[in-house]
């Protein structure tokens, strides 16, 4: 038994030569929601089929609450609630019946797996089409029933592939503060393409690229040692105007990139985080040159995609890529 | 326990899916076809020849054994292609849908999953098949009489059920081998008639083998009381035998297949 919710020792896949997921090596500590990120086709659903018993590792091994997935993969599924990236139920049951299925599933008496499921129908927002069937949903009911039937079994660990990726601006908000309170019972291990919600709930998080862990840690220490050093400026006139001072601050020493945001403003990138104070001092001369007017300037609070980008790179696709314009390489 | 509520949940789905009317329906009338056609196939022989001068075709007069021997013939065709068709997306399906998924990351193995599906078609074949015994039996008695052994009979219907539990093992087998329900049905009504034309060339093949059923003079020999019906006993046997051996093939497979 070991004290990570999820441990991976040199966890490998691999299809033909191709190593999907190479030599991982992981843990995920308990009661903590993790985020696992990776560009498309990083290993991150290769990943979270070895863990939930799906496909078996080339080599290396992994635990689930405490279970190696190999060797004990029924006990393993006895303690996981799981989710896949396209969730898809039998589409003549009802939406009750679905889940109190998945509760006789685990042993649950009839009457224990009736109330928790009217009780994951309500919290998951779906207690009015309770009785209608699955196949009726719509992809946004299907996935917050997806997420119903994970935590029938008050699991100790939750995989979760895209939990938000079908549901509306609302609908995302309440899963997040879903999975925000579930980790007093479970760890949730949650991929998702949307930086922005793995920034909101979880503490920690991993990024995979080629099927190789390249960062893992709590979410703030590793936007304080991956994220680069930013001001973000708003002019008076839109994007022609940004344009033009972006333009200017190609010949600035100081400037390491220029991220033209779709708003209309500027993310300046420093080439370190001494030059906050030569940026200060020499950007608003250089507006006023240019007749331009400021109407903000604030050092940019850095974010999980600027993580991201700084370690996977410019080119891979991520929700909502920011243009990026590379002023100067030194 | 996890196989019972597999099982329930089968049982539902082939109810909500119509599956269990379809095959019951389908059995039935293909099976009452025997009695029904040896009783009115010399009367529409007569009438369909009966304005052409010079040809003559005289049927003998066609007797309770006539029409089981019909009745068992009839079952070796149409009812061969609806147990295809209901049991070819059993896996093949699951896995196209990605339903699969969702069980198989529950407490559930993979030979509880697929034995619980193979059980459960097995259990509507054998009701299908039951139902079918009881009402082509009491039709042939009805519109003939009661001149068959009637042990016999309900032997070769056991016999027939061997094959079926057989043949449905092979569909199965080729529902876990493919992802696509079309290719799963297609390669399980090949190996049908693979099977059923491979076996005709063996020695003394309806001593041993659950296709005696369908040959014509072994089974009229028992019904008519001139063999003794306990001779089936080995190819009902062989046809458990082979269900039992495809289905842990298909199980071996299936446990190596990933998702």
């Amino acid at each position: 038994m070991t004290k990570a919710a999820i441990s991976c020792e040199k966890l490998t896949r691999r299809y033909g030569t191709r190593a999907v997921v190479n030599a991982l090596d992981l843990d995920v500590p308990e009661n903590t929601v993790f985020g696992f990120l990776g560009p498309n086709g990083a290993g991150k659903s290769t990943t979270m089929k070895l863990l939930t018993g799906q496909i078996k590792p080339t080599s290396g091994q992994a635990w689930v609450a405490g279970y190696e997935v190999s060797q004990k993969s029924l006990e393993a599924r006895r303690q996981i609630g799981y989710l896949s990236e396209l969730p898809n139920f039998y589409t003549w049951m009802r939406g009750q019946e679905m889940l109190e299925f998945v509760g006789e599933l685990f042993g649950l008496s009839p009457a224990d797996r009736k109330a928790r499921a009217k009780e994951l129908l309500k919290m998951v927002g779906l207690s009015q089409a309770a009785n209608q069937k699955v196949g009726s949903y719509s992809g946004g009911m299907r996935q917050r029933l997806g997420i119903a039937q994970a935590l029938v079994n008050r699991p100790k660990v939750v995989f979760l592939d895209e939990p938000v990726s079908a549901l509306d601006p609302i609908g995302r908000r309440d899963v997040l503060t879903l999975l925000d309170n579930i980790r007093q019972e479970a760890t949730v291990f949650m991929s998702s393409h949307v930086l922005a919600d793995v920034d909101r709930v979880c503490e920690y998080v991993a990024i995979l690229n080629a099927g190789q862990l390249i960062a893992a840690g709590r979410t703030n220490e590793l936007k304080e040692r991956y994220a680069r050093p930013a001001i973000e400026v708003d002019l008076d006139g839109g994007l022609a105007t940004a344009q033009r001072l972006a333009n200017a601050l190609q010949g600035e020493n100081w400037v390491k990139a220029v991220l033209p945001q779709d708003n209309g403003r500027l993310k300046i990138e420093l080439v370190d985080d001494k030059m906050v104070i030569a940026a200060g001092q020499r950007l608003p001369r250089l507006v006023t040159e240019l007749g331009l007017t400021l109407l903000t300037f604030q050092t940019a609070v850095p974010n999980l995609e600027d993580v991201f980008m700084q370690l996977v790179g410019k080119n891979e696709t991520v929700a909502a890529p920011a243009r990026q314009m590379e002023v100067a390489t030194r | 326990m996890t196989s019972i509520v597999m099982m329930k949940k089968e049982f539902k789905e082939q109810w909500r899916t119509s599956r269990t009317l379809i095959a019951l329906i389908a059995f039935l009338l293909l099976g009452l076809q025997g009695p029904v056609l040896a009783k009115i196939l010399p009367d529409l022989i007569k009438n369909s020849t009966g304005n052409l001068s010079g040809l003559q075709i005289t049927l003998p007069q066609q007797k309770a054994v006539d029409a089981i021997i019909m009745y068992f013939s009839q079952m070796n065709f149409l009812p061969v292609v609806v147990l295809i068709l209901i049991g070819m997306g059993t896996l093949a399906g699951e896995r196209e849908r990605g339903t699969q998924v969702f069980v198989l990351t529950k407490p559930v193995t993979r030979t509880q999953f697929i034995l619980s599906k193979y059980f459960s078609f097995l259990t509507l074949v054998t009701g299908a098949m039951i139902l079918t015994t009881l009402a082509v039996g009491y039709y042939t008695i009805l519109l003939f009489d009661s001149s068959f052994n009637l042990a016999a009979y309900g032997l070769l219907n056991l016999t027939l059920l061997s094959f079926m539990a057989f043949l449905l093992a092979v569909v199965i087998l080729c529902s876990s081998l493919f992802k696509n329900v079309v290719a799963a049905g297609g390669v399980a009504f090949l190996a049908y008639m693979v099977i059923s034309s491979a076996v005709k060339f063996l020695p003394d093949w309806p001593k041993y083998t659950p296709m005696v059923v369908f040959d014509t003079v072994v089974p009229r020999s028992m019904l008519e009381g001139n063999t003794s019906p306990t001779e089936l006993i080995l190819p009902f046997l062989v046809g458990l035998a082979l269900a039992a051996i495809t289905m842990a093939i298909a199980c071996y497979t299936y446990e190596q297949r990933e998702m």
